[in-house]
């Protein structure tokens, strides 16, 4: 199906410089939206951009998974399609060719992680328009969507670059625009303000023990290419700047990741944040922070060195299930709904370290696919969220009351968003944690089990509160009369709910992706 | 002992900086202040870079004297692409070098320490010469001071496959040492990215005494706080009056 | 302001205005093959503008150099080098190839030097761009604050 876009689809320069071009189309739409008087004609151009990173997404994944025939197909056309073995595209940027020149690597992992950061990004495009012009001022809008489109840009090149330092840039990138479009909710509460100035402090350290860790990883082998680290520092296991810059490195991503204890910027930032930046963030940045920290633990730094040598599945696993559990208890305390949900959202990153710090494929693969689910849940959670503000303008569980019946598609699409984050049967959530806890057992972990039993059970929780308050408290406020989003709003939020509906009653595309991108790191750094 | 300590003064600076950064961002509750720490942090990391690309007795890496002229002279061979990966992987080997055999008790900063180690990093930083405009290439747009240090022997201006040659001549031709310059760039990139984070948080700051007429992170939780209670007995009023 | 007042700081500021431009230009072109380039021009350029401001007002520096024309001045930049890259691409080269901006015989470094220059001339028109507009951004945004509240 993918194939038949490489052949038929896409133009042969579109094949060749899919990679730069998945970044780049972003950042020069952002550059031209300063030019834009109107912020809906800046609207439809960053739906455009969105849409051509997301083609180009599909074409990298085309390549990566390319069978034989596509590549013979590919070949006679004469197009040069950056293979240097099945299922690895590089790309030399300006022709200087890795180690020495920055090279923009996909594999399977990264071609999943794009589709995604690519697909969200256009869903949540399509849907801002109306929270974006109700919640920002006019004259601003053109330059809140050039921001918007950095970001993505930067959370592409975060998952698409093979480069360690190129990584710091590109993060570094997308978190600045990150910080301006959290500051940006001060238009409706100032308390944004104080949530971005700590999300800053903190993400700012975060990326610069990040570079600390780069400098020692540089000290030590001379190189930034990644696939270069790969190969020497096997061989330097045993030197302390390497396991100096390992500690560092695995820190900051954490902390970008907001692994627990290191995510006290996510609630409030989340919380206070533009109603679309929040979808954004909360189904992208973290996402694409956890791709990197994968990409270290099993590519840059061999399975075998951090996880037996450094014991690190008596760090991060314990981590996870802190997360997991202090987390959703927080959870269910909150009154502010968005408030929840972001407690909710690091929790369930606590899921997927879990599974990565498994360290066997199905371990992985099953933190991947959690990873996608979780996207697409807490996007579609949000995106209900996003309504309720426009149209009610409150978000605490008050507001929510009765809700049920007076916007009953927002909430019904809410409900099935709510119930896959539970991991109800025939949801995307259960699919994710049947296999997860099927990949506990495998390896003997059947404490972990019990947790990830015991977390969802808190889920049960916190999301039952509120649908309850949805679906049988009768409305609190008799203001709120029958109003529905807006129809813009509606029809992204339904794409999510229903591919969480499909991914429960199928899960084999998802779950192809994130096989065979466990395949590819595991069997990357599995050889020692 | 002494020599130990003197010999890594500059690590010393570096980490009693980095310290220091760390402690005001976590201890100030003047957010201004906070973001001064935050700034002495990452100068710390900048200082950590630029050591790390000292070769010992090595100049600015900007071509001069001798080599200057030499590689006016020098010709430009054929390409070879497989030159110019081995010619970098063997810069990287360069660098490895001393690595390979760690000593049990070396102490960590001495596996880092370029200045005691010349002979082999002599070579390393020599050969990575002609590395700087690899990363020009850097997307963060500013990345281009490299390319002075490099561009300045006009012959140096190279397209990819050239490389090899310019690494392989770098390597062999050479009369003065130069630092590395590789780190030097990798920091103007980071100095880049930390004036964008300064200006963006000095931008929230002004906003924030906008919105809250102080800007004490303290003072700014205790008005959140007593505006949440007040939002709180204002509902719970409405709803005994309902 | 009253004219009269600073009155050396004016007349010094004029003659060192247009001298800290052409240095910027010189340090812009002279980046081309030697030490400077485009991020220290835009600084310096930068400089001098902000120093027109300081010492004639914010509001005077803003006719001159309004903010619009900044932020238009710094999209542009990134566009210029983004544009090479774009180009390059045309060219039959990978994103950014300097050697396939123009078509020429093998070993030729023509791309390379035109390459070079535009994407100097595009981090000069970020940089100075983007400085200028953070100045503004705070320059005049609030009123002086007054003693007791420090």
């Amino acid at each position: 199906m993918i194939e038949s876009i490489l052949t038929y689809l896409a133009p042969g320069w579109a094949v060749t410089h899919a990679a730069p071009l998945l970044v780049v189309v972003p950042m020069i739409t952002a550059t031209l939206l300063v030019f834009v008087p109107s912020g809906r004609l800046a609207w439809l151009a960053s739906i455009l951009a969105s849409l051509a990173s997301l083609f180009f997404a599909l074409v990298l994944l085309g390549l990566v998974q390319a069978d034989t025939a596509t590549w013979t197909a590919l070949s006679t056309a004469g197009v040069e399609t950056n293979l240097t073995e099945p299922g690895l595209v590089s790309y030399a940027l300006g022709g200087w060719m890795p180690p020495a020149g920055i090279e923009f690597r996909v594999d399977a992992l990264n071609a999943m992680i794009l589709l995604l950061v690519a697909f969200i990004g256009v869903l949540a495009s399509i849907f801002s328009w109306p929270t974006v012009n109700a919640e920002v001022r006019s004259e601003k809008q053109n330059l809140f969507y050039a921001a918007y489109l950095v970001c993505l840009a930067g959370l592409a090149g975060v998952a698409i670059t093979g480069d360690a330092f190129n990584l710091f840039v590109f993060l570094e990138i997308s978190s600045i625009s990150t910080y301006v479009l959290v500051a940006l909710g001060a238009g409706r509460d100032r308390r944004a303000l104080p949530a971005a100035f700590n999300y800053l402090v903190m993400g700012t350290i975060g990326a610069t023990f990040y570079v600390i860790g780069v400098g020692f990883l540089f000290a030590a082998t001379g190189t930034l290419n990644m696939a270069d680290y790969t190969v020497m520092l096997p061989e330097l296991a045993g030197n302390r700047a390497v396991q100096a810059g390992f500690a560092f490195i695995i820190i900051g991503l954490g902390l970008k990741a907001a692994m627990w204890p290191l995510h006290q910027w996510l609630p409030n930032a989340y919380a206070y944040a533009p109603s679309f930046v929040t979808t954004f963030l909360a189904a992208t940045a973290t996402k694409v922070a956890l791709y990197a920290l994968i990409r270290f633990l099993f590519t840059v730094f061999s399975p075998a060195y951090s996880f037996e040598m450094a014991s690190f599945e008596w760090l991060i696993a314990p981590l996870a299930i802190a997360a997991m559990v202090a987390c959703s208890f927080q959870a269910v305390f909150q009154t502010d709904v968005r408030r929840t949900l972001a407690y909710s959202s690091v929790a369930q990153v606590g899921y997927m370290l879990l599974g990565v710090s498994l360290a066997t494929a199905l371990g992985v693969s099953a933190g991947l696919l959690h990873l996608v689910n979780h996207a697409l849940m807490k996007g579609g959670l949000f995106m209900a969220v996003a309504g309720v503000v426009l149209t009610y303008q409150g978000t605490t569980l008050r507001d929510f009351a009765g809700l049920g019946r007076s916007a009953p598609w927002t909430m019904t699409a809410f409900a099935i968003c709510a119930l896959s984050l539970i991991g109800v049967p025939l949801t995307a959530g259960f699919q994710s944690k049947i296999m997860l806890l099927q990949a506990a057992f495998d390896s003997g972990w059947w404490w972990a089990a019990c947790v990830i039993v015991f977390s969802s059970v808190l889920a049960v929780i916190y999301m039952g509160r509120i649908l309850e308050a949805v679906f049988f408290k009768a409305p609190e406020n008799p203001r709120k009369v029958r109003k529905e989003a807006p129809m813009l709003l509606l029809i992204p939020l339904w794409v999510m709910a229903l591919a969480n509906l499909w991914i429960g009653l199928d899960a084999s595309f998802p779950y192809g992706l994130a096989q065979s991108a466990a395949d590819a790191v595991i069997g990357a750094g599995g050889g020692q | 002992m002494l020599e130990f300590i003197l010999a890594r003064g500059n690590y010393w600076v570096i980490v009693a900086l980095m310290m220091t950064g760390l402690y005001i961002s976590f201890s100030a509750q003047n957010l201004i202040k906070r973001l001064v720490g935050l700034s002495v942090f990452q100068t710390s990391v900048f200082l950590f870079y630029i050591t790390l690309g000292k070769v010992a007795g090595g100049t600015a890496p900007i071509l001069i004297g001798e080599d200057l002229a030499g590689h006016h002279g020098g010709g430009h061979g054929e390409v070879h692409e497989d030159e110019a990966h081995g010619a970098s992987e063997a810069a990287h080997g360069a660098v490895a070098e001393p690595h390979d055999v760690p000593e049990a008790d070396h102490a960590p900063a001495d596996e880092i320490l370029p200045h005691d180690e010349t002979e082999a990093l002599h070579g390393a930083g020599e050969a990575v010469e002609g590395a700087p405009p690899l990363e020009g290439e850097d997307a963060s747009l500013l990345g281009e001071n490299l390319e002075d240090g490099v561009t300045e022997t006009s012959d140096y201006v190279l397209s990819g496959p050239d490389l090899g040659d310019a690494l392989h001549s770098a390597e062999s031709s050479l009369h003065t040492v130069y630092s590395n310059p590789l780190p030097h760039v990798l920091i103007l990139t980071a100095i880049v990215v930390g004036v964008a984070t300064l200006a963006v948080g000095l931008a929230i700051i002004v906003r924030i005494r906008e919105a809250y007429g102080t800007i004490e992170a303290d003072e700014v939780r205790a008005i959140d706080i007593d505006v949440a209670l007040e939002e709180e007995a204002e509902e719970e009023a409405a709803e005994a009056a309902a | 302001m009253n004219p009269d007042h600073h009155i050396i700081l004016r007349v010094v500021s004029k003659t060192l205005i247009p001298l800290i431009t052409l240095y910027a230009f010189y340090v812009q072109f002279h980046g081309d093959y030697s030490p400077g380039g485009g991020f220290q021009a835009g600084v310096i350029f930068a400089v001098g503008v902000i120093l027109y401001a300081l010492i004639f007002g914010v509001s005077s520096a803003l006719r001159m150099v309004p903010p619009m024309f900044t932020r238009g001045l710094a999209a542009t930049g990134v566009l210029l080098y983004a544009g090479v890259g774009i180009w390059a691409l045309f060219g039959g080269g990978n994103f950014l190839d300097y050697s396939a901006l123009v078509d020429e015989p093998e070993g030729g470094h023509l791309g390379q030097h035109i390459g070079i220059i535009v994407i100097e001339l595009g981090v000069l028109f970020g940089v100075a761009g983007s400085m200028l507009t953070i100045f503004y951004a705070f320059a005049g945004r609030v009123a002086e604050i007054s003693d007791e509240q420090w």
